[in-house]
């Protein structure tokens, strides 16, 4: 055994060897290896860097990029892209609620099916969801073609604009507040609700005065994912034609070129997606009551529907018709339609190939880059292992579009022999989404007791040792997870991939964009398809484990 | 099943338009989850005001008793009674909004969101509500806190709060489920004083579950000894600790050694010597008794002719308790003052106290039999006070 090992054996075990050399390092650093910071810093670093790249870009256009802030042309987007995210969270918690309630706590028929497909809108990616809708229900849609014949309605309400784009967002995202509020639904002691009936106060009552309250937080939880999901979506509104931020973003950086202008538009993206977060930070600064219960450790009384089944039924069944039957039989439609017609080029097998490659890639990486902040911000909290977190959260904040751009600055002046490669596409997607991985990483680490990692040192392994033979097999199933919801993340992703994919090298997601723009939906089905099946698959598996862990 | 000659008595008064004053009243009371029986044939009588320690091993059903009586849950046959008016039997179920029953959760189940003064005015209705929570906030002693949240508080206040929320709307019948099982072992013994104090001066009848037999002892009125579903005894606590019905109660109340008698003319021979009885004990023809014996009903002294070996001594301080085994195998322990250290593996000489009298047991129940529901004959026949060895009563 070297002497370091025994000096690092000895601190782990709080013995603490005092006439070590690396006392003349701060605490922090001694306590810890140093590659292990140093990884953190790098992260971090990494994951700020397209913020800094757009700040740094619109500075240097000095003049242009105020101008373009403060155009009222910016104001008037600003509140347009404010009135959907409103809609769209007002219309999710309207929705998710209910819904969520009636599948934990009524007897409604087929309660477990419903909450699967209550979830799995989450499969559909927005510019999917979006073609589907145009399609069914846009001008010379299908169901204007079918009431043509009969009734000779020549017309439907307007789909475009923001009536569709809130409809669809809403369809698409309300999942994440269900999610949440169904989470919380579970874990609420049930002694609460009991107590409030002993109290003498009838089950409605009760619900509007004590659970309601104590589902705030999640509600609040959800409704921010709801917002964020909105504000940075670019396929949706850029099919449903409304203008928001990432629409003309995008517009100015593809069309006119505008580039100043676009970093300082992605700056206030930025800056509403910071704001958005803060507003409900502090909501649950105030809510903070919610003292993390235990799961239920009794099944709680199930609320009879009795005659109310119906129409609970009815409900749950018209949100399911419209988030998931609509776009997959749409899809379904064109595709039969399309091979009937013995159309060719159907699927694009070689950008079937590159989205696998691309986001295998993109799984693989972020895991790794997401494993140090992880493991510092569990086994050292403390002031600097929580900014290095926060850092990493910049992709939780930052549209796609946003990140993009940010990095084509930074390729473009810094590092020219990696822009419009897949490595830098590949940094897009480790910045976006390392807040999913670190999250769930971070859920599993919890669970480890850091005592084991030392009794195993105190056997004779080093750290790194330690870690591998023993944390990391128990942290699995974490990593599995953070590695495949990445890899589905990545699959999906339009607008950073649109932007700094490798010229001439389509993926599933570009290919559907491109049909999709063109209107041509035959050929955009099977990849879409494809996408909504493969991310289907592991989002069933999740809500169906939530059983056996509940 | 041993009669229950106060509850069927008492039902006849009522009938007879008597006024009564039981608060709380079980009979027959069982309940099943799936295959798994939880409470079953459960008979219980408590008067207004009176405080009913329900304690056993953890399973026998104490929690979900308490969950019958709130309503929480509702029970698959039997009927429960509140203040005389029936709130479940089979097949009716009376809401737990719409029963007078108070119930503290063991972890307090306050609401996080809400002030304290908002948690204890949740049950009352607007008018006169502050007054209450005001008179309430004062009987639990937490003036001054009421703007403050649940979260704000320390364990001990958290249930007095949880304790106040119930009492403010004057429940019947208020349950009380392990409510000292989350503050440490300090605060618990003065928690459990203030609360029984508070319960007093409110005058309020409760059930009050716990797995603790000190705890039971100290706080109850009454104490029932429950065991697989169902009530073993219940009495008043001197009653239970030293008549036990049946030797489960004996050994569950505190340890309790059990030595074969040979009955010898009048006298009850043991291998400690004889064994006391109460005047005029009667033992069974033909079959098998047995003494019980608490630690401080034995006395050992170092002799060479003694019948036991010291095999184990636990200091405690005032005392050391000795584990002695007998010729015969039989291990006994034994409680002896602290001034006189024997040495484990010393010749002992032990006898039986012969300052009071004995418990004795045949069959698995005491002999001379003792009511399962003693206090309430008690209150039925005047004037003929049990007999109660030990002199405790």
């Amino acid at each position: 055994m070297t002497a370091e090992r025994v000096i690092d054996t000895r601190i782990a075990a709080g013995r603490g060897a005092s006439w070590t050399p690396r006392r003349l390092l701060p605490r922090w650093l001694r306590r810890e290896p140093v590659w292990l910071w140093l990884a953190g810093f790098a992260v971090a670093g990494a994951a700020a860097l397209p913020a800094v790249y757009l700040a740094v870009r619109a500075a240097d256009s000095g003049d242009t990029a105020i101008d373009a802030i403060f155009d009222p042309d910016t104001v008037s987007m600003l509140w347009r892209t404010l009135q959907l995210i409103f809609l769209v969270t007002l219309g999710s918690v309207l929705i998710a609620v209910p819904l969520a309630w009636l599948t934990v706590r009524t007897d409604l028929p087929y309660r477990r099916a419903w909450a699967v497909a209550s979830v799995l809108p989450l499969a559909i990616p927005s510019y999917v969801g979006a073609l589907a809708f145009i399609s069914a229900f846009g001008p010379r849609g299908l169901l204007q073609g079918w009431l043509e014949g009969p009734f000779g309605v020549e017309r439907l309400p307007n789909l475009y604009g923001l009536t569709g784009a809130a409809v669809v967002l809403t369809l698409l995202s309300y999942p994440y507040v269900f999610l949440t509020v169904r989470a919380t639904l579970w874990r609420l002691e049930p002694e609460m609700e009991e107590a409030s009936w002993t109290l003498g106060r009838s089950p409605w009552q009760t619900f509007r005065r004590v659970t309601l309250p104590l589902l705030y937080p999640a509600i609040g939880a959800g409704a921010l994912l709801v917002a964020l999901y909105t504000l940075s979506d670019f396929g949706a509104v850029a099919l449903l034609q409304y203008d928001t931020f990432t629409r003309v973003i995008f517009n100015e950086y593809n069309t006119s070129f505008d580039r100043a202008g676009a970093a300082a538009l992605s700056l206030v993206l930025l800056g509403v997606a910071v704001a958005l977060i803060m507003v409900e930070a502090s909501a649950r600064r105030r809510a903070r009551y919610y003292s993390g219960a235990n799961a239920a450790r009794r099944d709680r009384r199930t609320v009879r529907l009795g005659r109310w089944r119906w129409p609970a039924s009815a409900f749950a069944g018209v949100v399911t018709f419209l988030a998931l039957g609509v776009p997959i039989f749409v899809l379904a439609y064109w595709l039969v339609r399309g091979i009937g017609a013995g159309e060719t080029g159907l699927f694009d097998w070689t950008a079937a190939y590159n989205s696998i490659r691309y986001s295998l890639a993109a799984a693989a990486a972020t895991v790794i880059a997401a494993v140090p902040i992880s493991v510092l911000s569990v086994r050292r909290p403390g002031l600097l292992s929580a900014a290095l977190e926060r850092f990493s959260y910049v992709g939780f904040a930052m549209p796609g579009i946003a990140v993009g751009l940010g990095l084509v600055f930074f390729g473009i002046r810094y590092a020219t022999d990696i822009y419009q490669t897949a490595y830098l596409l590949e940094f897009a997607y480790v910045v976006l989404f390392l807040p999913v991985a670190v999250g769930l990483i971070r859920a599993s680490l919890l669970q480890v007791n850091p005592r084991m990692e030392e009794a195993a040192m105190s056997l004779g392994r080093s750290r790194a040792n330690a870690f591998l033979t023993i944390t990391v097999p128990i942290i699995w199933p974490g990593l599995a997870a953070a590695g495949i919801m990445v890899f589905l993340l990545t699959m999906k992703e339009l607008p950073a991939t649109l932007i700094l994919g490798p010229i001439d090298s389509s993926t599933l997601a570009t290919s559907i964009w491109t049909a999709a723009e063109e209107a041509f939906f035959a050929r955009a089905a099977a990849p879409s398809l494809v996408l909504v099946l493969a991310s289907a698959a592991p989002m069933t598996f999740l809500v169906l484990r939530e059983r056996s862990t509940r | 099943m041993i009669g229950l000659p106060g509850l069927a008595g008492s039902k006849k008064n009522r009938r007879d338009g008597v006024a009564t004053d039981i608060a709380l009243r079980c009979t027959g009371v069982s309940k099943s989850f799936g295959d798994s029986i939880a409470v079953s044939d459960f008979d219980i009588e408590v008067r207004r005001g009176q405080i009913l320690a329900l304690v056993g091993p953890s399973g026998c059903g104490k929690t979900t008793v308490l969950r019958l009586i709130a309503g929480l849950e509702a029970l698959d046959s039997g009927q429960i009674e509140i203040g005389g008016k029936v709130v479940a039997s089979e097949g009716r179920h009376t809401g737990p909004d719409k029963r007078s029953v108070g119930i503290v959760f063991q972890d307090y189940a306050l609401f996080p969101h809400m002030s304290v003064e908002a948690n204890i005015g949740y049950g009352l209705d607007r008018k006169g509500r502050s007054e209450r929570v005001q008179e309430v906030l004062e009987l639990v002693g937490l003036e001054g806190l009421g703007k403050r949240l649940p979260s704000e508080l320390s364990g001990g206040q958290q249930q007095r709060v949880a304790l106040a929320r119930t009492l403010a709307s004057r429940p019947d019948v208020l349950l009380l489920d392990e409510p000292f099982s989350n503050l440490d072992a300090g605060l618990r013994e003065r928690v459990r004083v203030e609360i029984r104090e508070i319960l007093k001066t409110a005058g309020t009848t409760t059930v009050f579950v716990t797995h603790d037999q000190q705890e039971a002892l100290f706080m109850g009125d009454l104490v029932g000894v429950q065991v697989g579903g169902r009530i073993e005894q219940v009495d008043i606590p001197e009653r239970v600790f030293h008549r036990p019905a049946t030797p489960f109660v004996a050994r569950f109340m505190g340890t309790a050694d059990f030595l074969p008698v040979e009955p010898n003319g009048n006298r009850l021979v043991t291998e400690a010597g004889p064994a006391r009885a109460v005047p005029g004990f009667q033992p069974p023809e033909s079959a098998p008794l047995e003494v019980m014996a608490r630690p401080d009903d034995f006395v050992i002294a170092p002799s060479e002719d003694g019948q036991g070996v010291v095999m184990d001594r636990v200091f405690q301080g005032w005392a050391y308790t000795y584990e002695v085994e007998l010729d015969s195998g039989l291990r006994i322990h034994c409680q002896m003052p602290h001034l006189l250290t024997i040495e484990v593996g010393v010749r002992v000489l032990v006898n039986l106290r012969r300052d009071h009298p004995q418990m004795f047991y045949s069959n698995g129940v005491a002999s001379p039999e003792v009511p399962r529901y003693g206090y309430l004959n008690e209150r039925q026949s005047t004037g003929s006070p049990n007999q109660a060895p030990g002199g405790a009563v």
